[in-house]
């Protein structure tokens, strides 16, 4: 078992970051102490072990924050970060638990216990036969599972939560039908209507663009997916991987307008919009790049060095092309996805941004449900990265006038 | 060369009893998916004799033709053809009986064949290059008509596509052929 | 130059040990970027970090979703290192080959195109969106750069005039064929990144779906598909010293030395492109594909078979 812990130890943990509605903050720190010491961020929770909420969930948030905890692979170690300063206090520890075998075998024995009781809270009125699948399930799987035995104790428990469509699970979360019909993850592609397959329902069937008749499937993205804006929900319509409907909607709290540098803000997002779009170099250097304005020591010729190859670079421009093209009333979100991104170099330069970002995040939140209509899925990643709704400039007015 | 044709005698019963068994299974499971990719895993037992054979560019072909083919079918199947059965479990079987009749004609047919076929005693050594011999054995004095049939064959899948396409270029850049970009639901990297 | 020969039977053994090491080295490299880009200094645990997260994921519990089809999902998670491997055989090391298939180029092509099989049951076999999206976008990633991928191996071996690996080495005595055929050298390379879903065509594994085939695998699943993405790199990048740099042929060091220094310097290309571009979609990448590819690569084929004509078809048939 100490072969577990020797073997984690040396490893880099795999930090899942979970930016909270408000967590600005928080956030913005943890990703700086994890990119200093090279840890990489985990894409989802199957390939993460270290779980990091940024900020406090408020009501709205708590159970998808749990049902997504309750996804990672054990060894799996959590932290709770609601105050920037305790950052780097609260990694160590964190980290320092993930090697503990100790630690382990209470985690396990926590997970036997709390299983269905995460999924049930996570699935927000989820049909209930769904958790009798996953207790079955669970426990069949651990039988033949290699990797686990070392640490003993963990049981087939792990496995219970990957809640049906773990992958939207994970980040959707919320698979839940509300209306009796919405479906989780793979499920689509493969029903016609109305069966129930494991206690899940199946997809629907809709004409689609092509004239065909093909599968519809509802998958939500967000509150928790990486490189998303903190509290969005985009509820979509799928066939296939296209969008054919989508509705918006906007979780959480009150958060604080950026009272940063206007650059550190440009290239945060665009940090985000670089994720997306699979320039993992690029974003990291963004990222690095953010964290020096912030700390008010970037090196300008760097900088200048940086937008100088984005706006050569022809496979980014590729990506973002033709992506959701607004018109000039929509003030500096005005053009395609390159236009919205080139906006943001010029303000990570010095310029000073045109318009604040509450009517900003106002104006993306109206238009997004029109833009991602038609779009691949791909796409709509990218349309959302490019609009970047900074919710928290959003959320505050709206609470105060409340 | 005792111990090569044991080894030989090995892989094509082997190769003979995997065939037939997921063969079989192609109709016994329950999910489409399982059906198409046990139905290649019979295909590729099915090629291996071929390399037993000496014929390994046959051989190797149908492998790697027939795995593209089947993940090509796999999608159409699930996506498009028929009630897909990724999860719903249903029946791969469809009128039985005719095609138990069909089945056991056929096998019937084939299996008498072998018996009354007189094959040939092998006379002299195998050609240095199987493939190329059994190309020219097959074809022969044919090589040009067959390559022409198969130009024929690709033109007539090209042309059809393009007349069953609903959107022809006219739909795309506009009645002068002059907009761009191409109107097209998602737009691609040329234009 | 010695024509290249069939090694002992045991080299089979050293292809997967040499082929996980340059996976190995290919993945530090991609670390080393990274760091660099993050700003932090390059040190040993940067170098091991490779090793270091195949030691974390061995000892990670393995997960699965609900009615997810295992069988399915775990023959396509197995086949894909296994694959990368089969389709290593063939490639030889300096006058060596494990494996001198009479018709090694279309080996190594049909041994690559399991990777379609692989990654869609295992993409659709986690019973996730996101595992299926991914499985399906490396389906139209197939279908974009199969065909180029083909016409470049094509314009090998027609200059070639042979399907073996060995006749490829021997046919470039004088004059490489990245000399003449460049076209066919960039498909293959871009190929190359393609079939390992990396770099630019890592749609199937794209954060943008919280890495699609990957997006429900832990644990010792996890390894085998990360571990066989850098495998399949190493293969191909190791192929394209065969098929298009001469093999071993250099001057003063030996032959075996020669492959093992170009294919390095290949790998390295590889993963620098794979860090500095970013994801090439398949919306955009489909039409690129088959208007620009597939046209320039047949154009090249035709060339080839030109020169190959007009100088006096090498002996037909004697593969």
């Amino acid at each position: 078992m100490d072969l577990t812990g020797w073997m984690l130890a040396r490893a880099a943990p795999r930090p899942l970051l979970v930016p909270l509605p408000g967590g600005r903050g928080v956030r913005l720190a943890v990703e700086r102490v994890i990119r200093e010491r090279g840890w990489d961020q985990a894409a989802g929770p199957a390939g993460a072990d270290l779980f990091v909420v940024c900020g406090s969930p408020g009501p709205a948030l708590v159970a998808e924050v749990e049902r997504v905890w309750s996804q990672l692979p054990s060894p799996r170690s959590r932290v709770d970060v609601g105050d920037a300063d305790a950052v780097v206090g609260e990694l160590d520890r964190a980290r320092a638990r993930l090697a503990e075998p100790e630690h382990h075998r209470a985690d396990a024995a926590r997970r036997s216990g709390e299983g269905h009781i995460a999924v049930a809270e996570g699935g927000r009125g989820a049909p209930h036969d769904m958790h009798g699948g996953h207790a079955t399930h669970g426990s069949d799987d651990v039988s033949s599972c290699g990797g686990q035995d070392a640490h003993g104790g963990h049981d087939g428990h792990g496995s219970q939560d990957e809640s049906r469509g773990g992958g939207h699970g994970m980040h959707g979360g919320a698979d839940e039908s509300q209306d009796g019909h919405e479906v989780g993850g793979g499920h689509d592609m493969h029903m016609m209507h109305g069966g129930v397959v494991a206690g899940l329902p199946m997809a629907e069937r809709a004409p689609d663009r092509d004239g065909l008749t093909l599968d519809v499937l509802h998958v939500t993205l967000g509150p928790i997916l990486t490189d998303w804006p903190a509290g969005l929900v985009v509820r979509v319509a799928l066939q296939g991987d296209v969008v054919q409907s989508a509705q918006v909607e906007v979780l959480g709290g009150p958060g604080s307008p950026w009272d940063g540098p206007p650059a550190a803000a440009a290239l945060d997002g665009l940090a985000r919009l670089l994720a997306v779009c699979g320039a993992s170099t690029a974003a990291r250097t963004a990222r690095r790049l953010r964290d020096d304005v912030l700390a008010g020591g970037v090196d300008d010729a760097e900088l200048r060095r940086f937008t100088r190859r984005l706006r050569r670079s022809s496979t980014l421009r590729w990506a973002t092309d033709g992506i959701g093209w607004l018109d000039d009333s929509h003030g500096d979100l005005a053009g395609d996805a390159t236009d919205r991104w080139r906006r943001w170099l010029e303000v990570a330069e010095g310029a000073v941004p045109a318009g604040d970002p509450d009517r900003r995040a106002r104006v993306a939140v109206d238009v997004l449900p029109g833009l991602l209509e038609g779009h691949e899925l791909a796409a709509a990643r990218v349309l959302v990265a490019s609009l970047d709704p900074d919710l928290d400039a959003l959320v505050a007015p709206r609470e105060a006038a409340r | 060369m005792v111990t090569v044709s044991i080894f030989s005698g090995v892989i094509f019963w082997v190769c003979a009893v995997g065939a037939v068994v997921t063969g079989v299974a192609v109709f016994r499971v329950d999910s489409m998916a399982r059906a198409t990719f046990a139905l290649l895993a019979s295909f590729v037992f099915a090629a291996t004799p071929l390399l037993l054979l000496g014929l390994s560019y046959l051989g190797v072909l149908v492998v790697l033709m027939m795995i593209m083919e089947m993940v090509v079918m796999a999608v159409f199947m699930i996506m498009l053809m028929m009630n897909p059965a990724g999860l719903m479990p249903m029946t791969m079987v469809h009128n039985q009986r005719g095609s138990l009749l069909i089945a056991g004609g056929t096998f019937a047919v084939l299996g008498t064949g072998v018996f009354l076929v007189d094959w040939p005693q092998r006379r002299g050594e195998p050609a240095p290059d199987v493939t190329f011999a059994l190309g020219e054995a097959l074809m022969g004095s044919h090589m040009l008509v067959m390559l022409v049939i198969g130009l024929g064959l690709f033109a007539t899948i090209v042309s059809s596509v393009v007349l069953a396409h609903p959107r022809g270029r006219y739909d795309r850049f506009g009645d002068d052929l002059k907009g761009r970009p191409a109107d097209d639901p998602i737009r691609g990297s040329i234009g | 130059m010695s024509p290249v020969q069939q090694g002992p039977l045991w080299t089979v053994l050293l292809v997967p040990v040499l082929l996980a090491v340059l996976a190995l080295g290919g993945a530090a490299f991609a670390r080393v970027l990274d760091a660099r880009a993050d700003g932090r200094r390059i040190t040993g645990s940067v170098l091991a970090a490779p090793l270091a997260e195949s030691g974390r994921l061995l000892v990670q519990q393995r997960r699965s979703v609900v009615a997810s089809d295992r069988l399915l999902a775990r023959t396509g998670v197995v086949l894909v290192p296994v694959a990368a491997v089969l389709a290593a055989l063939v490639v030889p090391l300096g006058g060596v080959t494990a494996s001198d298939l009479s018709v090694g180029i279309v080996w190594f092509n049909a041994m690559e195109v399991v990777m379609w099989a692989a990654l869609w049951m295992a993409g659709w076999g986690t019973n996730s969106v996101w595992g299926l999206v991914g499985g399906y976008r490396f389906v139209v990633q197939g279908l974009s750069y199969e065909l180029p991928h083909m016409f470049a191996l094509i314009t090998v071996a027609t200059g070639a005039g042979s399907l073996s690996v060995a006749g490829a080495v021997a046919a470039q005595d004088g004059l490489w064929f990245v000399v003449w055929m460049p076209v066919a050298f960039v498909a293959f390379l871009v190929s190359a990144l393609a079939l390992s879903f990396a770099g630019p065509f890592d749609t199937a594994t794209g954060r943008d779906v919280a890495g699609g085939v990957l997006a429900e695998y832990s644990g010792v699943d996890r390894l085998l598909l990360l571990g066989g993405r850098w495998l399949l790199l190493a293969a191909a990048a190791a192929m394209s010293v065969p098929l298009f740099l001469g093999g071993g042929a250099g001057p003063l060091l030996p032959g075996w030395l020669w492959t093992v220094v170009k294919t390095v310097a290949v790998l390295g290309l590889l993963v620098w492109i794979r860090s500095r571009v970013a994801t090439v979609r398949m919306d955009r990448f489909a039409e690129f594909g088959w208007m620009v590819l597939i046209p320039l690569t047949l154009l090249q084929a035709l060339l080839v078979a030109l020169v190959v004509l007009a100088r006096g078809a090498p002996s037909m048939g004697g593969m």
